[in-house]
């Protein structure tokens, strides 16, 4: 009897919707992004689509703004998002670019991406270049302002042999300062920095409908900003108290936990705000 | 004279109870921003645009509830004038989602079909859709020609409607159930029947016979209630379309971190908008929700429901005042009053007795706003302190107690299944209770419930009146195989008949499998019901005191502090905590007494042992062991009748008295 020849039975795809769906909800699993052939080879064998299918999707989700696409990187946030993120996290030690590179996930680490986020960062403030104590060129970056103490290299020994000869005649520390004309620098005080602008524009890059009277939450534009709580939480009090905003408070702030309500904003009398909407003068 | 004093205080009333509720005064300046979205996204689906959803949002009291009563007012009450057909623009249903989230389409169902059966100027609001429907169909394209041909030919029975519902049911793809019940609704026979049926309710064999159907379906009650939605809103036309409001949607969360209930939402309002071309759909939340919703409904589902967001925002200075000023010209014996101080815009309040609400901290929200000055207003009419509230512990007594009052009074056994799949849950979890409890996807066991100790025990509710349905189920279960204690449910007023013979044997069946069956005594279920509803409304910020929402976190607190005693024999008798786990052995006596005593309510001990063929002292024993459900009086002559909650027999006292 004749054999019939077995045929291979078709693979079963999934269609655009399920497909769409299973990408966004692996990249919001990936912060740090995955290669395209890492997506692929996350589906398992019997559903895994082909590169050309997976390509198209992605094109789709990449013109509708659900995914980003970091070179042969694709992830769930913008690049500068996401390597801000890090960079924040990295930098509570201070570190030199190579040190910045090194320390950053490799799917982040794009030879050009990297320096506007850092430039960016700096100019606001959020970020301070420190230069080396050494002398080199190359600077270092860290959360701080630069402890100027470090710096004061010869200067620091000058003060204590002046001040040694000069405390028989009753120069103290203090008198010495002052006849320095307060050139020496007291020690700095973390007094919280208000960037009300750079917090407006960035309301616009979270929610580019902004303007358009909605709700944008400040758990998102926490993240996107990076700022310390204590800056960010100032800024915006201070940009509602001059009527460019308005808050929305939670009402039962205590059913959060801890790290939920550090996500809100707080002001000075316990209130817990998720979100803010654009003023129309602001707007 | 007339004074500050004998005026009714006009800031009473700060909380609006549904979208239908329309007796509080309309601002139309506050939320107008909002409104105006409503309003352009309608006006979209009615210039056939394509269907169209809002995400609606707020802090608790900015108005949400209010703007979906100004939407429908201003779409039912003022678009009559130009709708098409010359009463009514569209089908609004607004619905509460005070449900299980496994229950969705059902609680849907029921909320749509007692919307479609609102009379609006002689004909129902489903009579109306399917009048649309033809007109946009037909030769004849006047909806209002339509209406009154089936106004007229449903009255006088002219088949003509019939072959008309032939050709709506074939181009809509109408099922045949829903097809016989449409009839029925449209000649207004067999209403209650019909009625009951849209709704969904569990409907014993002769109804369903009535309307001519089928007396068991096998269908699952959530796909039959997915069915029958979706298809009724394929009647909707540009002319007529369908509005749907979800409100309170946080009361699908057990908790302030619950995603699950929102994942189910976001399929069904997706489906809802895929439905029909010709669909609105309108969502209300807290701001504070808004996040975790995104975050939980899938993306795709997202972008169909949140084409356009519209925020509530809290008021400014000058909305405040407003509000003031149209609630006091709101009576006319104040505002003849106010006339004389007419340069004092919000007297006798003063501008100054805002700034305490606008000084610092969050904006006021209209609801807190009217609450205050309900109190400045009770102040200067009588010149004495405003009474200081009672502390909220009272206020949820009384509170718990009159919803009591009222679901002892309203409940309907059909609506047992919700409240014990909805309300279980949420009480084991307030009163903190060793268990954890899950929502299962299993058709006949919808309830799991596992201790510390990995003990587990399943709940079904089983509340069909059709006793072939329940026949079905309970066969089902006998097949199936347990995992941990079994506990079947069924509310005591649906007794099973002894004609019912399969559903007995199946019952003794799983006795011998040791599943316990527990009718829970009405109060009980009343009860689980009223702290249902102060939970979801608490959980929604609509449970107000002393001009805050009180949180659910001191709802529950007080629930196991208070009413612990009253709801606990509940929950350990459905969870069988501490009993063995056999079925009462009973359980045909105690059915035929039931079922006898709902048909007489009071009978001789002797007679009732004659009709159901027992010795009386046995009878006597059984209707002494379940004092919920039934009476004795000593005789002679002995004398059983059904037990009524004392509750209830309150008012027939003092009526008596």
């Amino acid at each position: 009897m004749a054999r019939t020849k077995k045929t291979k039975a078709p693979k079963p795809e999934l269609d655009d919707e399920t497909l769409d769906d299973a990408i966004a909800k692996l990249l919001a699993q990936e912060p740090d992004g995955l290669e395209i052939k890492t997506v692929r080879a996350s589906f398992p064998k019997s559903h895994q689509p082909s590169v050309a299918r997976l390509e198209a999707r992605l094109r789709v989700l990449v013109a509708g703004g659900k995914v980003h696409r970091w070179g042969r990187v694709v992830a769930a946030e913008p690049y500068a998002v996401r390597a801000r993120a890090r960079l924040l996290e990295l930098l509570v030690e201070p570190a030199n670019g190579k040190g910045i590179q090194a320390g950053l996930p490799p799917t982040l680490r794009l030879k050009n991406g990297l320096k506007p986020v850092l430039a960016r960062a700096v100019a606001e403030g959020v970020v301070f270049e420190h230069p080396d104590p050494k002398g080199k060129k190359v600077p270092r970056y860290a959360l701080v302002p630069a402890d100027p103490k470090r710096h004061l290299g010869e200067i620091e020994k000058a003060i204590a042999s002046t001040l040694k000869r000069l405390a028989r005649s009753g120069v103290d520390r203090e008198a010495l300062l002052t006849a320095l004309d307060g050139r020496a620098t007291p020690a700095p005080i973390a007094v919280p920095r208000i960037h009300p602008d750079a917090l407006l524009d960035a309301v616009l890059e979270v929610r580019p409908d902004a303007r358009a009277h909605v709700l944008v939450s400040v758990r998102d534009l926490r993240r996107h900003l990076g700022w310390s709580k204590t800056d960010f939480d100032r800024t915006v009090l201070a940009l509602a108290g001059e009527g460019r905003i308005t808050l929305h408070h939670h009402d039962h702030p205590t059913g959060l936990s801890a790290t939920e309500r550090n996500d809100l904003v707080r002001d000075d009398r316990g209130n817990f705000y998720v979100g803010l909407v654009l003023e129309e003068a602001a707007a | 004279m007339t004074t500050l004093a004998t005026i009714r205080n006009p800031f009473g009333r700060p909380v609006v109870a549904d979208a239908w509720d329309v007796r509080s005064i309309d601002v139309p300046e506050i939320n107008a921003r909002a409104f105006a979205t409503c309003m352009q996204a309608f006006a979209r689906v009615a210039g056939g645009q394509g269907s169209e959803s809002i995400i609606l949002h707020g802090a608790a009291g900015s108005g949400k509830t209010h703007l979906l009563g100004r939407l429908q007012h201003h779409l039912v009450t003022e678009g009559a004038k130009s709708a098409a057909d010359g009463a009514l623009k569209c089908v609004f249903v607004a619905v509460k989602l005070q449900t299980s989230p496994q229950m969705l389409w059902q609680h849907l169902r029921r909320r749509f079909a007692d919307d479609l059966l609102r009379e609006t100027e002689g004909a129902s609001q489903l009579q109306r859709l399917v009048a649309h429907y033809l007109a946009a169909r037909g030769q004849e394209k006047d909806a209002k020609a339509w209406v009154r041909k089936i106004r007229v030919l449903s009255q006088i029975e002219d088949e003509t409607v019939e072959s008309l519902l032939e050709e709506v049911s074939e181009k809509a793809r109408l099922g045949f159930e829903l097809r016989r019940v449409l009839s029925h609704l449209i000649y207004r026979r067999n209403m209650s029947e019909a009625r009951g049926w849209l709704r969904g309710d569990p409907l014993p064999e002769e109804a369903l016979a009535r309307l001519g159907l089928s007396t068991s379906s096998e269908g699952e009650a959530e796909d039959q209630a997915r069915e029958v939605i979706v298809s009724l809103c394929r009647l909707a036309e540009d002319s007529l379309p369908i509005v749907f409001c979800f409100d309170q949607i946080e009361a699908l969360q057990s908790s302030t971190t619950d995603g699950a209930g929102f994942l189910r939402l976001g399929q069904q309002l997706a489906e809802l908008f895929e439905s029909d071309n010709n669909i609105l759909i309108v969502t209300c939340l807290q701001s504070f929700a808004l996040d975790l919703f995104k975050d939980s409904v899938r993306e795709a589902n997202w972008q169909r429901i949140s084409r356009r967001q519209a925020v509530l925002d809290p008021l400014d200075r000058k909305l405040a005042e407003l509000l003031l000023e149209r609630r006091l010209e709101s009576d006319p014996t104040l505002a003849e009053i106010r006339r004389s101080r007419a340069t004092e815009r919000v007297w006798p309040l003063v501008s100054s007795d805002l700034d305490a609400l606008f000084e610092g901290g969050p904006r006021p929200t209209a609801r807190r706003l009217l609450l205050r000055a309900e109190q400045i207003f009770f102040e200067r009419a009588t010149g004495r302190a405003a009474p200081p509230s009672v502390p909220f512990e009272i206020f949820l007594e009384g509170e718990v107690d009159r919803r009591l009052d009222h679901v002892l009074k309203a409940q309907k056994p059909e609506e047992t299944e919700g409240n014990l799949r909805h309300g279980l849950p949420l009480v084991v979890n307030a009163l903190e209770m060793p268990w954890r409890s899950a929502q299962l996807e299993e058709r006949d066991v919808q309830l799991e419930f596992e201790s510390d100790e990995a003990k587990r025990i399943q709940l079904s509710v089983c509340n069909a009146k059709n006793m072939k349905s329940l026949a079905a189920t309970l066969r089902r279960l006998v097949k199936r195989e347990a995992k941990g204690q079994h506990v079947i449910v069924r509310d005591p007023r649906f007794p099973v008949s002894k004609t019912a013979k399969r559903c007995r044997e199946y019952l003794g069946e799983l006795e011998k499998k040791g599943v316990r069956l527990v009718e829970p005594d009405i109060e009980s279920l009343a009860l689980l019901d009223a702290v249902r509803t102060v939970l979801s409304d608490a959980r929604a910020g609509d449970l107000m005191h002393d001009g805050l929402p009180l949180p659910v976190e001191s709802v529950e607190k007080w629930l196991r502090e208070t009413l612990d005693e009253r709801l606990t024999p509940l929950v350990e008798d459905l969870l069988a905590m501490g009993s063995a786990p056999v079925l009462p052995v009973d359980t045909d006596r105690v059915q035929d007494l039931a079922v006898l005593l709902s048909e007489r309510l009071i009978i001789s001990l002797e007679e009732a042992a004659g009709l159901l063929d027992y010795p009386p002292d046995e009878l006597e024993r059984v209707a002494r062991g379940h004092p919920a459900r039934f009476g004795v009086l000593n005789g002679p002559p002995a004398v059983l009748f059904l037990s009524i909650p004392p509750s209830l027999t309150g008012d027939l006292e003092e009526e008596v008295a």
